[in-house]
C-alpha cells in the first residue's frame, strides 16, 4: 500500500471485505453474548448443539475459518475428555436405565446424557465467544463502546490487557534466553523445562506489572486525562438497520429459549 | 585456548534475512576485543552465537576446542559469560544474594565456594549498598552491575558486556573501571559491543569492527580509529582526541586526552 | 524573556522514604530556552523533571514543599489534562512509552490528537506534519511493537510532539540508542528549538548537550549546584568535585590551562577547540 492509499483508507469506513467480520462490533457483540448466554442458561445439549452448529456455520463464512475450526477442534477434544472421564466415573454403577457396561460397570443413560449437555453448553459457548473474538478488533469495540458512553479509562484497561497476554509471553522468551546464557538446562525433556520455567514465571509476571506503571505515564503523555469528548482516527460504520434487527431478534430468541428451554427440556 | 569462528552465517527463525553472513574471528584467552559498529550490523547476533544462545546456521563455533553445535546452551555457559544489554532480561530473583548465587546452587558447588565467589563479586562491582534492595527496585545502571556480579561468579574465562556504559554515570565509568582490571587480572578475556568509543579506545586493545552483517575490518584499536574510511562506512565516530588530533594533523595515534595535551 | 517555569525552594520526598529526592530547589525556565539538566544518577534529575510535569506529587504521592510555577500559576491549580496537553514529557525507555493498543505507528502518533477531541481531518494534517518534522515518515503503516529503540524513541516524540505543547520535557531520551539514534535525537531537538519550544532535557551525553543547549542546570545530590550558560557552568571546579561529568573539550581546556598552554577562552564544542587551538598557531 502506498502511503497515500494508507492514509486514505483511514478516510472511509473500516472494512475487511467480508459480512461477518464487518458487522458492527456492538451488534456483533450483543448478537453473541445473548446466544452464549442462553447456552449456560439452558444447559441442554440439544440448544448448546444448535448454538454450537451456528458457530461453526458463521465461522465457514469467514476468513479466518481454518484458525477457528483448528482451535474448536482442540477444545472440542479437551472438552469431551475432561467431562466424560470426569461424569462417568462420578455417575458409573447410578441405579437407572443402563446403556452399556463399562469394566463390569453400568453407564446409566442419564450420565451420557448429562455428559452431552456439558458438552455442548461449554462448547456452544466456547464456540460463539471465539468466532467472536476472531472476527473482531477489540479496539473497533472499544471505539464504538466508547461513543455509546462507555468511559475511555476501561476501554485502555480492556485494550492494555491483551497486549500484555503478547507482552508477557515476549518477555519470558528472553528470560529464558538469559537463563541458559547463565548455564540452567532450559532444553531437554519436559521434567527439565518445567523445572526451569517455574522459578522464573511469577518474577516476570510481577515485572509485567510495574510496567503498566510506565505505560499509565506514556498515556498521560499522549493526554489521556483531557476532559472533553475523545475522538477517533478509524471511522466504523454505524450499526445498519439489518445489523440492529439480527442483534434485537438474537436478544428476543435467547429470552423465548431460555424460557421454553427450562420449561420443556 | 581461544574462541574461534569459522565462517558463520545465521538468520533468525521465521525471518529468511540473513542476521549474519560468513563472519570469522578468534580471540584469544586474556584478550581484549571490542565490537563496533551500528545497530544491525550483526553484533549482537554474533555474540549470542558464541554465547551458544543461538546455533549457527552455517559455519562453526569452537570454544576452547569444543564445537559449541555439539552442546546446549547451559553446557557453554561455564566457559563463556553474557552480560546483556538490559538488565531486565536477567534479573528474576527476588533477592540479590540469590540472583549472584542462583547458578552456582544450580551447580551444587561447596558453601564456602559460594560464598567467596558471592563476597568477590559483589565487591569487584560495588553493589553492597543494595544488597538488602529488591533487585526490581535497584536503580537500573546498578542493576546492571548486579548482573555484572552474576557472571563474575559464574567466572567464566571469556566475559561478554553488551553495552556496559549506557546510560553510567562517572560512578558507574569509574566502578567499571574496577571490573575490567579485576578480569583483566584474572587473564581473562572480555568481549564487549559498545557504542562509546571513549570507552573502547580506554581498556580495550583489539578493535572489530561489523558492517553489512560482516566484519569489515579488525585490528589494533590506533590502527583502526584512524582509518576514517572504514568508521564512515561502519556508521562510527572514532574518539575526540583521535578527531581533534587528526585535525590538528598530530602524526602520532593519539587516544587518550593527556597524551594529546602533551602533543598539542 | 518571560519565565514560563519557576521553582520556590521545593523540597520533595517520595513516599516511603526518609531522604528527601530533592532539597531547596530555586530556580526560573524562560521561554523558548532549551536547558540541559546534567548531575549523576539518583542526583534529582528525574524527580526535578516530574515536578515540573506534576508527575511528583499528582501521580507518584509523598510530600512536596515549596511552590511550583508553571505559567506563573501553582501546580496544584493546573488540571491533570489540561497540564498534559500544555508540557509534552519523552521518557527514558523508548519501548515503554508505546501504548501497546494501536497496530501502526500512524496512529499510534494521532493517539494524543483522538484524546483531545481532533477532528479527523486536521487529525491526518497534524500526523503526517509531525511524521515529517521527526522522520518517521517512512514507518507510518509499521507496527510500533516490531521498531527498533532509535526507531520507537522517535515515534514517542512525534506522539508528544504532536499535542503541540509549548514546554518539552524530556528524560535521557538517548541512553538505550546507538550513535544514530542519538542524533535523530538531538536533530528533533535542535528543530523544537527553532519552532521556539522551551526543552528541559536530562541527559549523560554532555557533549551533545554542550552543543545543543543555552542554558545547564547541575544538579548533585538532590540540589541544584549550578546553572548558568553551558560556558559558565562547565568550567566550575564544583563540578569537578561532584563528580558531575563534563564535556571532553573543556576537560582538554582545562588540562591544557594546567599545562600552561590554555586556549584563548573555554570552549564548548570540537569545532570552537579545533578553532581555538589553530588560531593558536599550535603544531
Amino acid at each position: 500500500m502506498t502511503e497515500e492509499q494508507f492514509v486514505d483508507s483511514f478516510r472511509k469506513y473500516q472494512k475487511k471485505g467480508n459480512w461477518w467480520c464487518d458487522f458492527h462490533p456492538v451488534a456483533k457483540m450483543v448478537t453473541c453474548l445473548s446466544l452464549g448466554f442462553m447456552c449456560l442458561i439452558v444447559f441442554r445439549w440439544q440448544v448448546g448443539l444448535i448454538i454450537f452448529l451456528l458457530a461453526g456455520g458463521i465461522a465457514f463464512l469467514t476468513p479466518v475459518w481454518k484458525k477457528y475450526f483448528k482451535m474448536i477442534g482442540i477444545m472440542f477434544l479437551l472438552g469431551c475428555v475432561f467431562t466424560v472421564i470426569v461424569r462417568l466415573y462420578v455417575h458409573m454403577g447410578d441405579p437407572g436405565p443402563v446403556a452399556f457396561y463399562l469394566f463390569g460397570k453400568s453407564v446409566p443413560v442419564a450420565a451420557i446424557i448429562s455428559c452431552l449437555d456439558l458438552i455442548f453448553m461449554i462448547e456452544g459457548f466456547l464456540g460463539i465467544f471465539l468466532v467472536f473474538f476472531m472476527t473482531t478488533e477489540m479496539r473497533d469495540l472499544c471505539c464504538c463502546l466508547e461513543q455509546l458512553g462507555m468511559s475511555s479509562t476501561v476501554t485502555f484497561m480492556v485494550l492494555s490487557t491483551f497486549s500484555s497476554i503478547t507482552s508477557i509471553k515476549e518477555k519470558l522468551n528472553r528470560v529464558r534466553e538469559s537463563q541458559r546464557a547463565r548455564g540452567i538446562e532450559t532444553e531437554g525433556n519436559l521434567f527439565v523445562k518445567v523445572k526451569s520455567i517455574l522459578p522464573v514465571l511469577f518474577p516476570v509476571i510481577i515485572s509485567s506489572m510495574t510496567g503498566i506503571e510506565d505505560k499509565t505515564l506514556a498515556m498521560d503523555a499522549r493526554a489521556f486525562a483531557a476532559d472533553g469528548v475523545h475522538t477517533s482516527l478509524r471511522k466504523i460504520q454505524p450499526a445498519k438497520r439489518s445489523e440492529k434487527t439480527v442483534a434485537v431478534v438474537a436478544v428476543i430468541v435467547s429470552i423465548l429459549g431460555c424460557v421454553a428451554g427450562k420449561l420443556f427440556l | 585456548m581461544a574462541i574461534e569462528v569459522k565462517e558463520i552465517s545465521f538468520s533468525y527463525p521465521g525471518n529468511p534475512v540473513t542476521a549474519v553472513e560468513n563472519v570469522s574471528m578468534k580471540i584469544e584467552k586474556g584478550e581484549r576485543v571490542a565490537i563496533i559498529g551500528q545497530n544491525g550490523a550483526g553484533k549482537s547476533t554474533t555474540v549470542k552465537l558464541i554465547n551458544n544462545i543461538y546455533k549457527p546456521t552455517q559455519g562453526k563455533i569452537f570454544v576452547d576446542g569444543i564445537d559449541t553445535s555439539t552442546k546446549t546452551t547451559a553446557q557453554i555457559a561455564p566457559h563463556v559469560g553474557y552480560v546483556f544489554q538490559n538488565p531486565n532480561d536477567q534479573i528474576f530473583n527476588d533477592d540479590v544474594i540469590k540472583e549472584i548465587q542462583y547458578v552456582l546452587r544450580y551447580w551444587k558447588l561447596s558453601e564456602e565456594e559460594i560464598g567467596q565467589r558471592t563476597e568477590e563479586a559483589i565487591e569487584v562491582t560495588g553493589i553492597r549498598p543494595y544488597l538488602e534492595t529488591h533487585p526490581f527496585d535497584i536503580p537500573l545502571p546498578i542493576r546492571k552491575f548486579l548482573t555484572i556480579a552474576v557472571v563474575l561468579a559464574v567466572s567464566p574465562d571469556y566475559v561478554i558486556l553488551d553495552e556496559p556504559t549506557a546510560g553510567q554515570d562517572l560512578w558507574g565509568c569509574e566502578q567499571l573501571k574496577i571490573v575490567m582490571d579485576y578480569l583483566k587480572k584474572k587473564g581473562k578475556a572480555v568481549i564487549t559491543i559498545s557504542h562509546d568509543m571513549e570507552y573502547v579506545a580506554e581498556h580495550f586493545e583489539r578493535v572489530i569492527v561489523m558492517a553489512h552483517k560482516n566484519v569489515i575490518a579488525d585490528g589494533s584499536k590506533e590502527d583502526i580509529f584512524y582509518q576514517p574510511d572504514i568508521l564512515k562506512e561502519a556508521h562510527v565516530t572514532p574518539p575526540l582526541c583521535a578527531r581533534i588530533g587528526q585535525k590538528m594533523g598530530i602524526k602520532k595515534k593519539i587516544l587518550n586526552i593527556q597524551e594529546l595535551v602533551e602533543n598539542l | 524573556m518571560s519565565v514560563c517555569i519557576e521553582f520556590q525552594d521545593v523540597s520533595y520526598a517520595y513516599p516511603l522514604t526518609k531522604k528527601a529526592a530533592v532539597r531547596h530547589l530555586n530556580c526560573k525556565l524562560e521561554k523558548g530556552k532549551c536547558y540541559g539538566v546534567i548531575g549523576p544518577n539518583a542526583s534529582g534529575k528525574t524527580t526535578f523533571c516530574n515536578l515540573m510535569r506534576g508527575l511528583c506529587p499528582k501521580f507518584y504521592g509523598g510530600i512536596l514543599k515549596g511552590n511550583v510555577l508553571v505559567e506563573g500559576k501553582n501546580l496544584e491549580e493546573w488540571e491533570d489534562g489540561e497540564l498534559s496537553v500544555r508540557i509534552g514529557y519523552v521518557f527514558q525507555d523508548p519501548f515503554a512509552q508505546v501504548s501497546g493498543i494501536k497496530e501502526t505507528v500512524f496512529e499510534e502518533i494521532g493517539m494524543g490528537l483522538e484524546n483531545t477531541g481532533v477532528e479527523q481531518e486536521e487529525m491526518i494534517r497534524r500526523i503526517l506534519e509531525i511524521a515529517k518534522v521527526v522522520k518517521v515518515d517512512t514507518l507510518l503503516q509499521k507496527n510500533p511493537l516490531a521498531l527498533s529503540g532509535g526507531q520507537c524513541q522517535r515515534v514517542a516524540f512525534a506522539s508528544v510532539l504532536a499535542l503541540d505543547s509549548d514546554i518539552i520535557v524530556i528524560d535521557e531520551p538517548t541512553s538505550q540508542l546507538d550513535p544514530d539514534g542519538t542524533m535523530d535525537v538531538f536533530e528533533i531537538i535542535g528543530a523544537l528549538k527553532r519552532q521556539g519550544k522551551t526543552v528541559i532535557i536530562a541527559e549523560h551525553k554532555v557533549d551533545l548537550l554542550a552543543e545543543y543547549c543555552d542554558e545547564i542546570i547541575a544538579m548533585a545530590e538532590g540540589t541544584i549546584i549550578a546553572q548558568g550558560t553551558v560556558r559558565e557552568v562547565f568550567q566550575l571546579q564544583i563540578l569537578r568535585e561532584k563528580k558531575v561529568r563534563i564535556p571532553q573539550v573543556v576537560t582538554l581546556a582545562l588540562l591544557l590551562e594546567e599545562k600552561k598552554k590554555a586556549l584563548s577562552s573555554i570552549p564548548v564544542s570540537e569545532r570552537e577547540a579545533v578553532a581555538m587551538l589553530k588560531e593558536r598557531g599550535d603544531i
